[in-house]
């Protein structure tokens, strides 16, 4: 009954998004303003309202990564998250062991991710809706403990990713147009597999996965892709934001200074205002307990965007 | 068996009482209402700042609060549950009642904070430090009060459940919510008192969990993977599987702890967890959920 | 390779419920092979099994001589031909009719070979089953007899060779019926063959080459309809007295 329920719901808002599809010419013209507008921002804007919008532009990403399982493929992961540290793990890792630089360290960490969800995803996406949902809340809790206990992790500490350059404007810049990048790379994925074959399967696989398999999708590989794509984009969003997040003792005590990746200590004492308010996001630090925010603000925003 | 792992197993017991009425109100909640409810820990925590409080301020002992407490999630959760999912469920969005419990624990979360702030709390009661010891092996009391305590509490629902007509009523809604409405109960008013006996059960474990643990807003985290194990490894509904449950993943988790290293604790209880999920997702009791 | 599907000793059990019993079958190439029964006899599981939705507990399912059961996941037996109904019908809610039958003819069309463009097919799909005219509409805002429809035009979709038919007439009207009936009739004509579970006796009879009795899960005789209505037992665990009386008669109405 519930589930019915709940299907009725779905169908009236395809039902809005049809309505929606046939006269965007207006909102495709306010979009462009907005894109446009946003590329001019970094000479107009202090480093600030900068990396205000940088982590912005990576909860949308992430936000946007999340749609593509939760949305069209009808898995709730919640804990996505899990992406975006391990992206930025696997990022400052390869920088910090092998010695690779900023682009081919967020390649790598999409690259990861990519692995991590297909590894993972073929036992866990075989789990119907709640009982997904609480095993990647769950996964997210497992990689957080196994990451605080590895070496090459470096623990409660986290790992800082070198110094890009030594220029802040410039690494302000940089780390802005990677994040507007990364947000209109996957907005354009996503809109390439809503128009394509793909997002047919996903919504089909959505909307009933056992008639989706008697109609000849290879359901198991369909949803395995679709979280393996929405890792992909988090993942290259976690070592993108060239923000020092807050480790753990930080977001518990307000006593102990922030520690951030950069050299000036105008750091706010203030938890959530740490993050944005360093002086130059050159480098930058992650540690376990760093995905929590990244975690809710995507989640909320993704929340936000898909009951509109 | 030598003696170390001996005093592991007591202590797993120990801690997995707790577990057990940490796991029991949440399970309870999805058996009734089908709500995976996220907020769960965070009601905990709610739970254990309340204990503080009452203990910093009046020095009223940790575990004279349970009642106060529990009647303060019991209204809290039941004020949520009339006001904020009922009208979801009404309107057939099952679904966002999920996204609810998550706005809910972010929302217990910020309101700690800004009570509480981020600071570790404690509550270290005169006799915390006591602990009998048996054949060499130590028996710290506080831990025992918590799970006579737990496993006193889990039986009185257990009680309620069997005995009482709204315990009942509960159980019918939960087997048949049809069959319910058509026998002349008022489904959503027993859904009001499900959540409310949820968030009490929540605040008891958070009353019962102050004197052994640090209290933070940021302490739900951690505790909802525990949540999860328990009910999921009880089988998702089932209470008395909830409380085998809690006593097997605490005993597990201690005997882990004892080879491994303490450390990687709660990677031990998330990793059954998983496990569970895809091994035997049935849970001990309880029905299949796989697709 | 006489026969199209052929199942051996087919069994298949949910838990302690064997809702279907050891059966054996044969269809043949181009027929139209009625499978009918009490409720709860199995028909559906059946059905199921042969489509891979369902694990059998026992026995082997061959279509066009190659075994399928336990080798095949559903959607590759789908891709080898085998297109499918729903008894309670299960289109995608959130899609619209063309979209739907445009599931179909994306993914389960057999793979290899010249294929044509899935535009054409969707649309041949739809007019055949005559909802061309509702593309765009969303399934829940259609009646039953539609949602129907677009579960055999997202069949049809698949180009099968075997279409399963659960029960796709219960719930409409007489007229809808014959519409349907030579729906049916004309898919045979086009060279696919069809298993069809239906409880309408005036279509059985009408429509079927041969008919397959289950009850309780096994199978209690298998031949040509006018042979299996005079079967003793069949009369006895089905159609009842009345029927058989009526059909002596003249004209046959419905059963069970
Ligand atoms: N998923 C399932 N789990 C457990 N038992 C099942 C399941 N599906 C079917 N059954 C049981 O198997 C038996 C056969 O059911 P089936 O649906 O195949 O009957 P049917 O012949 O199609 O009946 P009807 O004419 O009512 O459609 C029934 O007793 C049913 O309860
Ligand atoms: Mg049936």
């Amino acid at each position: 009954m519930r589930d019915l329920e709940f299907k009725q719901q779905e169908a009236a808002l395809a039902r809005n998004r049809l309505l929606a599809q046939t006269r965007n010419w207006p909102l495709m013209a306010v979009l462009v303003a907005i894109t446009l507008l946003l590329v001019a921002a970094p000479f107009a804007l202090g480093g600030y309202w900068m990396r205000v919008l940088t982590v912005v532009f990576i909860f949308a990403t992430m936000a946007e990564a999340v749609n593509i399982i939760a949305g069209y493929t009808g898995y709730p992961a919640l804990g996505n998250a899990v992406f975006f540290g391990t992206g930025a793990y696997v990022a400052a890792i390869a920088a910090n062991e092998l010695g690779v630089s900023l682009a081919p360290a967020i390649v790598l960490a999409g690259l990861g991710c990519v692995t991590y969800a297909v590894v993972l995803g073929l036992p866990i996406l075989r789990l119907s809706g709640r009982y997904f949902l609480m095993a990647t809340l769950g996964l997210m809790e497992i990689t957080r403990e196994v990451v605080l206990n590895l070496d090459i992790t470096g623990g409660a500490q986290g790992q800082i990713f070198p110094s890009v350059t030594s220029d802040p404007v410039l690494a302000n810049r940089l780390f802005y147009y990677l994040g507007f990048g990364l947000l209109l790379l996957t907005a354009l994925a996503t809109w390439w597999i809503q128009n394509h074959n793909i997002g047919l399967a996903l919504r089909a696989i959505k909307f009933d996965e056992e008639a989706a398999r008697a109609m000849g999708i290879n359901t198991t590989v369909y949803k395995t892709a679709a979280w393996a794509v929405s890792a992909f984009f988090t993942g290259m969003g976690g070592p993108s934001t060239g923000i020092s997040w807050p480790t753990s003792s930080q977001q518990r005590s307000t006593r102990s200074r922030p520690r951030c990746g950069c050299t000036s200590s105008t750091c706010s004492e203030e938890r959530a205002r740490c993050s944005v308010h360093c002086s130059a996001p050159a480098s930058w630090s992650f540690s376990p307990s760093s995905c929590g925010p990244a975690s809710q603000s995507s989640t909320i925003l993704f929340l936000v965007l898909s009951s509109c | 068996m030598n003696e170390g792992l001996v005093q592991a197993l007591v202590n797993g017991i120990l801690l997995g009482g707790f577990y057990a009425i940490l796991g029991v109100g949440f399970s309870l909640v999805y058996g009734v209402m089908g709500i995976i409810n996220l907020a769960h820990a965070s009601m905990v925590m709610i739970g254990s700042y309340l204990t503080f409080s009452l203990f910093s301020g009046i020095g009223l002992d940790p575990f004279l609060s349970i009642p106060l407490v529990a009647a303060a999630l019991f209204v809290i959760s039941w004020l949520v549950q009339k006001y904020l999912l009922n009208s979801l469920i009404r309107r057939g969005f099952m679904g966002m009642t999920v996204v609810s419990t998550f706005g809910l624990n972010l929302f217990l979360i910020n309101v700690a904070l800004l009570i509480w702030s981020a600071d570790y709390r404690g509550v270290v009661s005169s006799y915390s430090g006591v602990a009998f010891e048996l054949f060499g092996i130590r028996f710290p009391l506080v831990r025992i009060i918590i799970l006579a305590l737990s496993l006193l509490l889990t039986y009185v629902l257990w009680l309620f459940l069997i005995r009482t007509k709204t315990g009942k009523a509960i159980r019918a809604v939960s087997l048949n919510r049809e069959a319910a409405v058509l026998m002349g109960i008022d489904v959503y008013s027993i859904y009001n008192i499900t959540f409310g006996i949820g968030g009490a059960l929540a605040g008891m474990a958070g009353a019962l969990l102050s004197p052994i643990s640090s209290i933070t807003p940021f302490m739900g985290g951690p505790l909802l993977g525990i949540v999860f194990s328990v009910a999921v490894l009880g089988g998702l509904g089932n209470v008395s599987g909830a409380v085998i449950a809690g006593i097997v993943l605490g005993v597990a988790q201690v005997v882990g702890v004892h080879f491994i290293g303490t450390s990687w604790q709660l990677a031990i209880s998330y990793g059954i967890f998983i496990l569970v999920l895809l091994v035997r997702p049935q849970g001990l009791r309880g029905v299949k959920f796989v697709k | 390779m006489e026969y199209l599907m052929q199942g051996f000793g087919v069994s298949i059990s949910f838990g302690g419920v064997q809702a279907v019993k050891d059966v054996d079958f044969e269809v043949r190439d181009g027929e139209i092979f009625g499978i009918i029964g009490p409720n709860g006899a199995g028909k559906t599981t059946l059905l199921n099994g042969i489509s891979g939705l369902v694990p059998l507990s026992g026995g082997e399912i061959h279509f066009r001589g190659k075994r399928i059961s336990g080798v095949k996941k559903p959607h590759q037996i789908t891709r080898l031909g085998i297109g499918r109904t729903f008894q309670v019908t299960r289109p995608f809610e959130g899609l619209t009719v063309r979209e739907n039958v445009a599931v179909g003819a994306v993914f389960g069309r057999p793979r290899g070979g010249r294929k044509a463009d899935v535009h054409e097919v969707v649309e041949a799909a739809m007019r055949f089953v005559g909802n061309a005219d509702k593309r765009d509409a969303l399934v829940p805002d259609l009646p039953v007899a539609q949602r129907k429809r677009v579960e055999l035009a997202r069949a049809l979709a698949i180009e099968p060779k075997l279409l399963l038919l659960d029960e796709v007439m219960a719930g409409l009207n007489q007229k809808e019926i014959e519409v349907v009936m030579d729906m049916v009739r004309r898919i045979r004509e086009r060279g696919t063959t069809v298993i069809l579970i239906e409880h309408i006796m005036k279509v059985v009879m009408g429509l079927c080459d041969r008919i397959m009795v289950l009850n309780y899960g096994e199978r209690l005789c298998c031949d040509e309809p006018d042979v299996v209505c005079r079967n003793d037992d069949v009369i006895c665990a089905y159609l009842g007295q009345r029927f058989t009386q009526k059909r002596r008669n003249g004209g046959a109405t419905s059963g069970a």
